[in-house]
């Protein structure tokens, strides 16, 4: 008995120094990770786009394509793979999303009309020719915030690839310094992939505040408020649908994000 | 913050509840995958696939108290289908790295001891996946039968039947060497 206990052990120890100095490579995580966003790409749900319109913001999970800027690059559509379990659940992570994004970005925990933050995450977008060709990708912060009783309110944040040209009179103006503030307000019509067109869609698209989202499960049609901004490089945007929040109010909101208020 | 509550937080999608399970058992599970595959580059490999499928799949858990053994039935599996493909034999690069690694052996006890344990560990890795991987997970991780027959999805019987051949083939080994002074029960 003494015996098989002494060889059992004999053995353990030789293989446990079989694995003396056998560590995990610094790079195994980021293979997991890139592997985890591959996989996730590929089961996900594929939100497209139309750029007709825009583009100066996209938000994961909202399908939001904000209108009234005409984008000057080659692409005509956005899509992504949104995968809300990659969400950041805690404010203190916005570090850890930064890096994800590449760069520092403007935000906050709460607002004090009483928004507080619930999730952030980061999302791959991928701007498509008309044969749906890949012509460039980008990276966007997207922090969602909640209030009791009301509609999520978006931040997103991301450095533009084509140069956005607002070609529609605002909702409303606030300058801050030397950076302008746009609040629009834009009605988003959301339907299925394979949906076709009618001749009320056609003659909609012809005004400035109305857009077309492919991918969602069924139409649908709500009214997105947001306010615009650029600074030091970077395309912000705070917006959310069929909220109740005034033009002014989102205005403060921003000024929050940017820290002048 | 317990094991259990991270994997509940884990299969609400919790990606920090991934990163910490994972730096909790990345080296264990690296061990164990490196001892059966006995290739280190593949044995990466298997921990990759493993905690890529354990963030794919971590909803389909019953159990949030039974991480550890799924986590380990899914990597046993994968190190065990990686090293059916592969070579039982270690590069010869890596033989010598594990050789040279470490210890100064001063006294001639120390160099017999060491020798020894070449020896063992040479045998370990001769042997058949099959066995191989029962001889890991018994001796180094120290599991029950019955639970490395779960992992495996094989029968206690069929288990102790490998850990049989295999205690007989590594006796085989050690006793075929001249250095060797074989105790080993069976």
């Amino acid at each position: 008995m003494r015996e098989r206990e002494n060889w059992k052990e004999k053995i353990k120890n030789v293989l446990a120094l079989e694995c003396d100095g056998v560590t995990a490579s610094r790079d195994l995580k980021d293979r997991i990770d890139r592997q985890i966003l591959e996989s996730q790409k590929e089961a996900g749900n594929m939100k497209k786009f139309s750029m007709k319109k825009l583009v100066i913001g996209v938000a994961a999970g909202c399908l939001l394509v904000s209108g009234g800027v005409f984008a000057t690059g080659h692409a005509v559509s956005l899509s992504t793979h949104s995968f809300l379990p990659n969400a950041y659940r805690s404010y203190s992570d916005l570090g850890k999303a930064e890096r994800e994004l590449g760069y520092t970005a403007d935000a906050v925990e709460s607002f004090s009309n009483g928004y507080e933050f619930e999730r952030m995450i980061v999302d791959e977008w991928q701007g498509e020719d008309e044969t749906g060709n890949a012509v460039y990708t980008f990276k966007q912060l997207d922090i969602t915030y909640g209030r009791k009783g009301e509609e999520k309110v978006s931040l997103t944040a991301e450095k533009p690839v084509e140069t956005p040209v607002r070609d529609r009179a605002p909702g409303a103006v606030r300058q801050v310094g030397d950076i302008t503030l746009y609040y629009d307000v834009t009605t988003f019509k959301f339907v299925p992939p394979d949906y076709q067109l009618t001749e009320e869609d056609q003659a909609n698209l012809e005004r400035d505040d109305f857009t077309i989202s492919y991918g969602s499960d069924e139409v649908q049609i709500q009214q997105s408020s947001h306010v615009t901004w650029n600074k030091d490089g970077i395309s912000y945007q705070i917006f959310g649908f069929d909220l109740s929040l005034s033009a002014d109010e989102m205005f403060d909101m921003a000024e929050e994000v940017m820290g002048t208020k | 913050m317990t094991e259990e509550a991270l994997v509940r937080q884990l299969k609400e999608g919790d990606k920090t509840s991934f990163d910490l399970l994972y730096e909790k058992y990345k080296n264990m599970a690296l061990h164990t995958a490196y001892l059966i595959t006995g290739d280190l580059p593949g044995s990466e490999d298997v921990v990759q696939d493993t905690f890529v499928k354990v963030w794919l799949h971590c909803r389909e858990l019953k159990e949030d108290s039974g991480f550890k053994a799924w986590m380990m039935q899914i990597l046993v599996r994968t190190a065990y289908r990686s090293g059916k493909k592969k070579s039982r034999e270690l590069p010869d690069e890596e033989i010598l790295q594990k050789a040279d690694k470490g210890q100064s052996f001063s006294s001639m006890e120390q160099v017999i001891a060491r020798e020894e344990a070449e020896i063992i560990a040479g045998a370990v890795r001769a042997l058949p996946i099959k066995q191989r991987t029962v001889v890991v997970l018994y001796y180094y991780q120290e599991y029950k039968i019955s639970e490395i027959a779960a992992m495996l999805g094989v029968l206690e019987g069929t288990v102790k039947s490998r850990l049989h051949t295999a205690r007989k083939m590594l006796r085989g080994s050690l006793t075929s060497d001249p250095g060797m002074i074989v105790r080993e029960p069976v």
